[in-house]
């Protein structure tokens, strides 16, 4: 703790808060901005250079109250589901020096209730890590927890693509991804070690030669039999990068390299059973990026240009292990008798062959592919008479076996209940429906619950004793054995979002499950493979009070399937085209508050395969209403068809989705950067099913009867917390 | 990067398309959050408390010859507890606290099992003006003994040596006063005007006092009787149980008259009735089964308590400094939605009767309940008397489970290991000791398991009935908010040395009488004390015509060092409380007779200090109970108890440094002898059927696994076993 630093920083801060309260009494907004920003770099100077233990962090308590109605609930369905929950994120910093800080996140999390004892609900260790910045500034460094971006194509994490997203459905988000430790950049959340240097300017022409080395974990080998947790895989999976860049007069040459791989040795901790299948896969990738901005050369000019792009070759390969039974034919000579000619009986030998069982492990390799990507993106920006815009196209070509794992798995999911998944259903159609394709884009994208509960048979997994964790996830016999005495909590999350990667094959399982109403186009970005096309954007703001946005993309994939005629393959195309714009009232009419109103449509569709068509519009405000209080509402509707149904289970498919999201309240401020916030929001989800069962016709025949229904939830949502920053 | 990333943490918005708020705005915000970020290192406070433990009891038995021990019969519980306290003040009126509890047992062989952080109080509070308090997360909060009450066990002049571990087992569940933990929001508002006006106290909470999650039936913690298939046996709850009150009083005429009124609604939200798939019977062999999540607790609590008091400070209005004379009298009804269950049976496809589904019907049941409490005494610098007298009549339909939820649910604590498939039933279980129960706890005890082996299969024989083979906090003190059924099971377990005349503190149901308290002291070394209650219940308990309760006692303690001018104390203290229940049979329905229940509970302590901060504590401690034949009987048990004497002597050396930080290092002895009526299981014996005892089965749990029946010639077998203690403790609260 640094205590004896009490004295100074109470002296510092009244100077600075004079000298805000002063900046602000001087007129022109401009150089308000320009005064901010001085002391904002004075401030995070002065933070940055504290040495010693510091704690800080978040702490937020309160209610989200999910009150569901739907004529497909059972009628002993619970319909009411609430969140009481107080929520600390303690953020410990310690610097030892004034280059390098240890960072310790810890999250303290108890859900509301004085019925019965909790007592060991732990403290969960959310982001350990050590950086710095050494070498005189040149060179920047992360241990233990990271956020880690290369290019497009090779390390990076593609966000969804929500064009003036309401501020108040942007917090939600922001929760939601931070609960995951997640955040809004493209950055890779990662565990192990990055290294990045610069050099700076050199001479007069060079302006950067920059080298970079990456390694991480990103899975390792379960360590115990008994209890299955959800981040672990059969083998370790490592990751290693490094890039080398110069950048000379504006432009630049970067050369990138990553590297993904299943450790096979460390399966082998666990032995193979009968049944057992597991896959190793390999990606490695090597790109090249040129980029030139004018702003270097040409300082002056009100407009730039230049251009980004980048080339990419990768290389996968995938080998399986697996165990399986076979029987051997055994021959071996035995003694019997037989009638000879005269009938007698006689002595003999003979050769008997008997079927012997036996286990075997194979090893095999599945299948090894290479691709080549591209992409280039000319730019250019303006700013003139307070207007600043923005003009961007990109070309894209990816080969269908292009394949860039660490560049593609995007951290949105979707497909999951958030609230009210304790709801039963009146039948069996619906139950597995949801069950299998989840509530909708909306709840999923803006709402997160996280819970603290008590480890109990119900939540506990385990598998077969004395058996590996491989693939065999069966009930454990001595699963009653083996409780806690509902001594021991741990932490839970219903969340549309996963910081994980996907592997290959993996995501040929999953591909199904990503949601379709963002990002339809280029689902893991730049990456995607199999894409030929271009998108073109245009920004532009006015004096920070009007902001107008458009975008448009057409993109080709030569192979979404093949015909089962023909055998050809089919080809499909995306059209995507979105605008929205942004109006701040308050900064128009130089009041001293934000009045700010947001809105945008979007459009993507797919011409082949499953037909879909997507439509997202959203409009949202946020406003200073008087002193601490500002008020934030935000709607936003969605709707998803699938003209060729989409198969969710095998008896039902869905042919189209609407949802709608309201959500509205006041937001009080009642200290610095601490709030207390009342929300309402009415959720509903519709979503229509073909089914088809068999059925008997009149002759008696089997046949299938194809049948439709339609699963309707709302849920009115009420969240009230305060946050208090510390 | 951690520095980018608190960055980012503020800049998200501008990091996606979505929003381009006024720079002004945005930079107003960072700038304030990161001078309020700076200041957050001038609000930053530690505080907490360190406990550790090192306490081994050996239990020996002279009776236990014929059984082959398998269990361990020595118990070492050895632990340090530290609770830290973190309060940040980053602004003037807004401040978030954390206590992480950090807990380790003493051994290092395999230390990551033995080690954990845990949350233990965690909330966000905050002031608007001077006035206006809000809290929301943990927090505590008593309004009145009938409406908001945390009901405690009181001792007469417990010896400090016994106070001391009683302290420690009660901070060790976060117990302050008679503060009930909730978690949720409280508001408080408070003003004085003027003097004329007074102080006038505006409050409300909303707290959930319960969550729909599933709990393990077999599990020690979250269990009133572990693997029992009886309503208020488990606390998982099926739906999420709320309390709203609101609190409102005022103090006018310079705070010497007092009127208040309190509205308290507790409910289950009903559509929050939550189901689980479970196999049946926690057998894998059996299918899931969809269930509720607490199968034998289905109703739906709704309950509105409604309070009105009003008050007097007479010395106050008389301005007399030495005299006290207040009374205070509170009026509270309770109406509470009660269910009758009523089976049906209907007939099957194939002709046979079989259960039906339940008939259900429910209605209102409202209950009053009256306290007045004086007090009353005159004090001079010399020496000084008071009276505290408390007049109550509760109804037998009052139900107030946030006023009445008591704080001690006797629990077996020491040597579990040896009865671990009895201990669940408490003050029934053979090796029961209420000092084991008030004085001793472990925070985080791992029970051994009931097979040799460690291999999957030895660990699931292993099991017992009370408890899983897994950690478990054994501590008989409490804060849970009880729900009816639980307290009807609760009222079958209270210790009846502790818990006869009022086991729900002032709120206890059905009771109508009185209770006083005189205290005399003189000068500040010398004290002595009387205790008389007399109560009888409202309506009589069914099958008997009148139920009745008394206690009286007295005691003393005096600082002889002091009396005579030394610096150091010499402290002795003793007392003698009789509690008797006398519950005649009613002969209306051909009962005759009387049931008695009869215990004395004494205490004699001594303190002295020798050396600046070196100090001897002794005490001793003895509970004699009593049941008559119609008592025992009243039991249901196979083998009742007849007569229960204990004993518990302790000395110790201690290092204090002030009332609570010291380091004892105590040795004591706890004698136990239970007399049981065993007729019925020398019959049973003799027909050639013999009752197996100390287990589960059979209903013969409160008898020893060393009975042996073919030495018991009489039909009364007395059980006799010690519990020799050897304890260091340290606490220390900072």
């Amino acid at each position: 703790m640094n205590f004896n630093m009490k004295n100074r920083t109470i002296a510092l801060t009244s100077a600075l808060l004079f000298s805000a309260a002063s900046a602000f009494a001087a007129g022109a907004q401009d150089s308000v901005v320009q005064e901010q920003k001085s002391l904002l770099q004075k401030l995070d100077s002065l933070q940055e250079s504290v040495i010693g233990l510091k704690l800080n962090g978040t702490a937020k308590a309160g209610a989200l109250a999910s009150l569901a109605k739907s004529d497909q609930f059972s009628d002993d369905s619970p319909t009411h589901e609430t969140q009481a929950y107080t929520d600390v994120n303690l953020l410990l910093t310690a610097r030892p020096s004034s280059e390098t800080m240890v960072t310790l996140q810890l999250r303290l999390h108890k859900d509301w209730q004085s019925g019965f004892d909790e007592n060991n609900n732990p403290v969960i260790g959310h982001w350990f890590s050590y950086d710095g910045s050494i070498l005189n500034k040149h060179l920047d460094f992360n241990l233990g927890y990271m956020r880690v971006a290369y290019t497009p194509l090779t390390l990076f994490a593609p966000q969804p693509f929500l064009l003036q997203e309401p501020e108040i459905f942007a917090q939600e988000r922001i929760e939601a991804l931070a609960q995951r430790n997640l955040d809004t950049t493209s950055r890779r959340l990662l565990q192990g070690l990055n290294v990045d240097y610069h050099s700076g300017q050199l001479g007069s022409i060079v302006d950067d030669v920059h080298a970079q080395l990456t390694g991480a974990r990103l899975r390792n080998t379960a360590k115990k039999t008994d209890q299955l947790f959800f981040d672990f895989d059969f083998s370790d999976r490592y990751f290693y990068a490094g890039r080398l860049g110069v950048g000379i007069m504006g432009a630049k040459l970067g050369v990138n390299y990553t590297d993904v791989f299943d450790r096979t040795l460390s399966r082998e901790s666990r032995g193979l059973q009968s049944g057992d299948t597991v896959y190793y896969e390999d990606n490695s990738l090597i790109s090249v990026e040129l980029g030139f901005d004018s702003k270097k050369l040409l300082p002056t000019l009100p407009v730039t240009f230049g251009l980004d792009g980048e080339f990419a070759m990768s290389k996968w390969s995938a080998e399986m292990e697996y165990f399986a039974a076979i029987r051997e034919k055994m021959y071996t000579i035995a003694q019997g008798a037989v009638i000879d000619e005269n009938g007698n009986q006689v002595n003999t030998i003979y050769v008997s062959t008997e079927d012997q069982p036996g286990d075997t492990e194979y090893k095999e390799d599945v299948g090894e592919t290479d691709g080549n990507a591209f992409y280039v993106t000319p730019y250019v920006k303006a700013d003139i008479a307070g207007i600043e815009a923005d003009l961007k196209a990109t070309y894209l070509k990816t080969d269908k076996d292009f394949w860039s794992e660490m560049a593609s798995a995007p951290n949105y999911r979707g497909g999951s209940i958030i609230l009210n998944s304790n709801a039963l259903y009146s039948n069996e159609i619906y139950s597995s429906a949801i069950g299998a394709f989840g509530m909708s884009s909306l709840e999923n994208l803006y709402l997160s619950v996280y819970n603290s509960n008590p480890l109990n048979a119900t939540n506990l997994l385990t598998s077969q004793p004395l058996v590996n964790a491989l693939s065999n996830t069966d009930e454990s016999q001595y699963l009653y054995s083996k409780l806690y005495n509902n001594y021991k909590n741990a932490h839970f999350y219903r969340n549309g979002y996963d910081a994980g990667t996907i592997k290959r094959l993996e995501l040929e399982q999953a591909v199904f499950t990503l949601d379709p109403t963002v990002n339809m186009a280029l689902p893991f970005g730049l990456a995607t493979p199999d894409r030929n096309g271009f998108n073109v954007s245009f920004n532009a703001t006015w004096n920070d009070a009007v902001t107008l946005n458009a975008y448009f993309a057409q993109i080709k994939q030569d192979s979404v399937s093949v015909d089962l005629a023909t055998g050809a393959a089919i080809e499909n195309t995306y059209t995507e085209f979105a605008v929205g714009g942004n109006v701040d009232i308050g900064r128009l009419a130089n009041l001293d508050r934000k009045i700010l109103l947001q809105g945008s449509y979007d459009h993507a569709e797919e011409k082949e395969f499953l037909k879909r068509k997507s439509d997202r519009i959203m409009g949202g405000a946020s406003a200073d209403v008087w002193g601490p209080f500002a008020f934030q509402a935000g709607i936003q509707m969605a709707k998803t068809q699938f003209e060729n149904e989409l198969p969710v289970t095998a008896f039902s498919t869905i042919t189209n989705v609407e949802e709608m999201f309201v959500l509205a309240g006041p937001k009080v401020r009642i200290a610095p950067n601490s709030y207390l916030t009342v929300q309402y929001g009415m959720l509903t989800d519709k979503m229509n099913l073909n089914t088809y069962a068999i059925g008997v016709d009149a002759d008696g025949k089997e046949t299938l009867v194809q049948g439709t229904e339609e699963i309707s939830i709302n849920k009115n949502v009420i969240i009230a917390d305060v946050t208090v920053n510390f | 990067m951690n520095m980018k990333m608190k960055r980012s943490l503020f800049a998200l918005l501008a990091a996606t398309v979505a929003s381009a708020a006024s720079p002004v705005v945005d930079n107003q915000n960072l700038l304030e959050s990161k001078v309020d970020s700076i200041n957050a290192k001038r609000g930053l406070e530690l505080g907490g408390s360190i406990r550790g433990v090192a306490q081994a009891t050996y239990f020996d038995s002279d009776q236990d010859g014929t059984v082959k021990r398998m269990m361990p019969d020595v118990e070492k519980d050895e632990f340090v507890t530290a609770d830290l306290d973190f309060h940040f003040r980053p602004y003037e009126n807004v401040r978030a606290n954390a206590t992480m509890r950090l807990e380790a047992g003493m051994q290092e062989y395999f230390a990551s099992a033995a080690k954990s952080i845990s949350v233990a109080w965690i909330n966000v509070e905050g002031n608007i003006g001077k006035s206006f308090y809000w809290i929301v997360g943990d927090f505590r909060q008593e309004y009145t003994p009938l409406t908001l009450f945390l009901p405690t066990v009181d001792i007469m002049y417990e010896p400090l040596v016994f106070e001391r571990q009683r302290h420690m087992a009660q901070k060790s569940q976060f117990i302050e006063g008679n503060q009930r933990n909730l978690q949720g929001v409280n508001l408080q508002f408070r003003m004085m005007p003027n003097t004329s006006v007074g102080e006038i106290r505006a409050e409300a909470l909303m707290a959930r006092l319960n969550r729909a999650a599933v709990l393990d039936f077999s599990g020690a913690e979250g269990n009133v009787m572990t693997n029992a298939a009886m309503p208020g046996a488990t606390q998982a709850s099926n739906m999420d149980k709320w309390l709203a009150a609101g609190n409102f009083e005022m103090l006018p005429l310079n705070r010497n008259l007092y009127v208040g009124a309190t509205g308290m609604f507790i409910f289950d939200d009903e559509d929050s009735f939550t189901y689980t798939d479970r196999h049946e019977e926690n057998k894998l062999m059996n299918d899931y089964v969809r269930e509720p999540i607490n199968p034998y607790d289905l109703d739906a609590q709704q309950t509105l308590v409604v309070s009105g008091r009003v008050g007097g400070d007479v010395a106050g209005f008389l301005g007399n400094k030495n005299l006290t004379l207040d009374l205070v009298a509170e009026v509270a009804m309770s109406n509470d939605k009660v269910y009758t269950h009523t089976p049906t049976f209907v007939q099957d496809e194939n002709g046979e009767t079989v259960p039906g589904e339940e008939l259900i019907e429910d209605s209102k049941e409202s209950g009053m309940a009256i306290l007045a409490t004086l007090n009353a005494g005159y004090k001079t610098e010399v020496w000084g008397v008071k009276l505290l007298g408390n007049i109550i009549r509760n109804d037998s339909a009052w139900f107030n489970n946030a006023a009445q939820s008591p704080s001690f649910f006797a629990q077996r604590i020491l040597n579990t290991d040896l009865d671990g498939n009895t201990v669940k039933y408490g003050v029934n279980s053979p090796l029961y000791s209420t000092f084991g129960a008030l004085y001793s706890f472990n925070p985080k005890f791992s029970p051994v398991a009931r097979s040799l082996g460690t291999d999957d299969a030895a660990f699931e024989d292993g099991q017992t009935e009370s408890y899983n083979i897994a950690n478990y906090n054994k501590n008989s003190w409490t804060t849970n908010v009880y729900g009816k059924s639980q307290l009807a099971l609760l009222e079958t377990l209270m210790d009846p040395a502790l818990q006869m005349a009022l086991p729900n503190g002032l709120a206890t149901s059905n009771r109508f009488g009185g209770q006083g308290t005189l205290t005399a002291n003189f000068k500040d070394f010398a004290e002595v004390q009387g205790l008389v209650t007399v109560l009888s219940q409202v309506k009589p308990m069914y099958g008997f015509e009148a139920v009745k309760y008394m206690e009286y006692g007295g005691g003393a303690k005096a600082d002889i060092f002091k009396a005579i001018g030394f610096s150091k104390p010499l402290e002795i203290s003793g007392s003698y409380k009789h509690s008797e229940r006398k519950a005649d049979l009613d002969p209306e329905l051909g009962g005759a007779g009387t049931a008695e229940l009869k215990s004395d509970f004494i205490n004699g302590g001594l303190y002295v200090q020798y050396l600046p901060r070196l100090g001897v504590t002794g005490g001793v401690q003895l509970i004699n109970t009593e049941y008559n034949t119609i008592q025992s009987n009243l039991s249901g048990l196979v083998a009742p108890l007849l007569k229960s004497k204990q004993m518990q002597w302790m000395v110790g050396l201690d290092y204090s440094i002030e009332k609570n930080a010291w380091l004892a290092v105590n040795f004591g002895i706890i004698t136990v002898s239970n007399e049981y009526n065993t007729k019925a299981l020398v019959e049973a014996n003799k027909a050639g059927e013999p009752m197996e005892t100390g287990t589960v089965k059979g209903g013969v749990f409160n008898i020893p696994d060393y009975y042996d029946v073919s030495k018991d010639k009489s039909g009364k077998y007395k059980n006799e076993f010690s519990q020799t203690i050897i304890e260091a403790s340290l606490n220390v609260e900072f």
